[in-house]
């Protein structure tokens, strides 16, 4: 593989893994101590930090819709939001693009940044080439023409 | 080597966009024969419309919307969150075509009496659809919460969940005092075709929310395919509240008859939502294929 999108993921999986492996069994602890009591109030105290996720995950999409990062405002960027603008609409990309912060962002700050969105809506296969499309974008040489799709019939 | 040549319409003409020139199409059609009803008071012109391209209209529609909507389920994979809400949405799609085969076709000409056909007709392609693409709608809903995506609803927004409520309201009460004064008994076919009403307001609901979030998106396909269905359900209540201010009175003849062309908006609109989503995925399968199989990024 030439590129350097690929590689870059699977250290990124990795990075993930590690990182939640900790967060589950946090999880799994805190599920065990909920049956081991039974307290309504650890239920009301689940809710409130549900909630509390929730509105911070609102709070960045909206502050990411307002101020456009660096990126965004690159010719990079903006090309990029045109691409995800064509599925997911024009805030939802920008939005998206909002939440990098460097100027010239990696592979996989991309992919993090646009993988639950594209996922959700699209499903992993879809999304994977949506993907497929933005990394190779992003790659140094990105400007030559692609080539042109198999003619079909 | 011969070669078939594509033509430029075939080649850019999308789903979504056949099914909306169709649509201006049949419209055009229905216009002529109503204007031709008006000028020579032939109520055949209309009629006839009705019961042969009308009729062949919902039960395209219905059957592109079960089509696409089975293709797009199956091409989200097993685990996807929204491949449950698409499956449903598909089950919602059969049911109306069902529902659309038997109120349409069976009951014009058949041994058995008609009236009962096109009432489990009305039953399968009305509250039964209507159940199952409203728990659809509700996991869309869970997928917009989960991406923060599901905007606050506006002080218009609220003013329509007000209305929604009172029309609700409103046509239980109707229904009650109807009820009391009929003394017709009350058959199970009757009692779920009652529940159309409630579940349309559900669905309304769910198309608020649905619609806040999709204009907060802006305009893609995605947008377009959820704002389809957006649209099919309030052109199904307007279409509602069209026959409930008939029998009310508040609608006399023959102006009420225009509210039976706002079905063909609902049906069309319907079929479009899984067409945009269609479009989308296929859009993006065809932008893969430009890259060799080991320079694809695959997600877990």
């Amino acid at each position: 593989v030439t590129g350097k999108g690929i590689p870059m993921m699977y250290r990124l999986r990795i990075r993930k893994r590690r990182l939640l492996t900790p967060l589950d069994a946090a999880a799994e602890f805190f599920n065990a101590v909920e049956r081991e009591v039974e307290a309504p109030e650890l239920d009301a105290g689940r809710l409130r930090l549900q909630a509390a996720m929730r509105a911070h995950t609102e709070l960045e999409w909206e502050t990411a819709a307002r101020q456009d990062s660096c990126f965004a405002q690159t010719a990079l960027g903006r090309v990029l939001i045109a691409e995800l603008a064509v599925y997911l609409g024009r805030h939802a990309a920008s939005a998206i693009m909002g939440k990098i912060r460097y100027e010239q962002p990696g592979s996989e700050d991309v992919l993090t940044a646009i993988e639950p969105s594209l996922k959700g809506f699209l499903g992993r296969d879809a999304a994977a080439a949506v993907a497929t499309k933005i990394v190779h974008l992003l790659e140094p040489g990105a400007d030559t023409p692609l080539p042109p799709l198999p003619q079909s019939g | 080597m011969m070669r078939r040549k594509e033509s430029s319409f075939t080649r850019q003409t999308s789903l979504p966009q056949l099914i909306l020139l169709g649509t201006g199409g049949h419209l055009f059609i229905a216009l002529l024969s109503y204007l031709a009803w008006i000028a020579t008071g032939n109520d055949l012109w209309v009629t006839s419309f009705f019961n042969y391209q009308g009729a062949l209209f919902f039960l395209l529609c219905s059957g592109i919307g079960s089509g696409v909507s089975l293709m797009v389920w199956r091409q989200f994979s097993p685990g996807d969150a929204m491949r449950p809400a698409w499956f449903l949405i598909f089950l919602s799609f059969a049911l109306r075509l069902s529902g659309d085969v038997l109120t349409h076709l069976l009951s014009i000409n058949s041994s058995a009496s008609p009236i009962a056909l096109k009432e489990l007709g009305q039953v399968v392609g009305g509250p039964g659809a209507m159940v199952l693409l409203a728990g659809g709608l509700l996991l869309v809903l869970r997928m917009y919460r989960r991406l923060g995506l599901l905007a606050r609803l506006t002080v218009f927004d609220y003013v329509l969940v007000g209305a929604v409520t009172a029309y609700t309201l409103r046509f239980a009460y109707d229904l009650l005092e109807w009820q009391s004064d009929s003394p017709a008994p009350v058959t199970i076919l009757k009692a779920i075709k009652w529940l159309s009403d409630p579940l349309l307001s559900l669905l309304l609901f769910e198309a608020i929310f649905i619609r806040r979030s999709v204009i907060r998106m802006g305009s893609g396909l995605i947008s377009r395919c959820w704002g389809a269905f957006t649209a099919g359900i309030f052109f199904t209540s307007v279409g509602d509240m069209g026959l409930w201010a008939v029998a009310q009175g508040y609608l006399n003849w023959p102006q009420s008859s225009i509210t039976w062309y706002v079905w063909f908006l609902a049906s069309a609109a319907y079929a479009l939502g899984p067409a945009y989503q269609a479009e989308a995925m296929s859009r993006a399968s065809k932008e893969v294929a430009r890259y060799a199989p080991e320079k694809r990024v695959e997600f877990a």
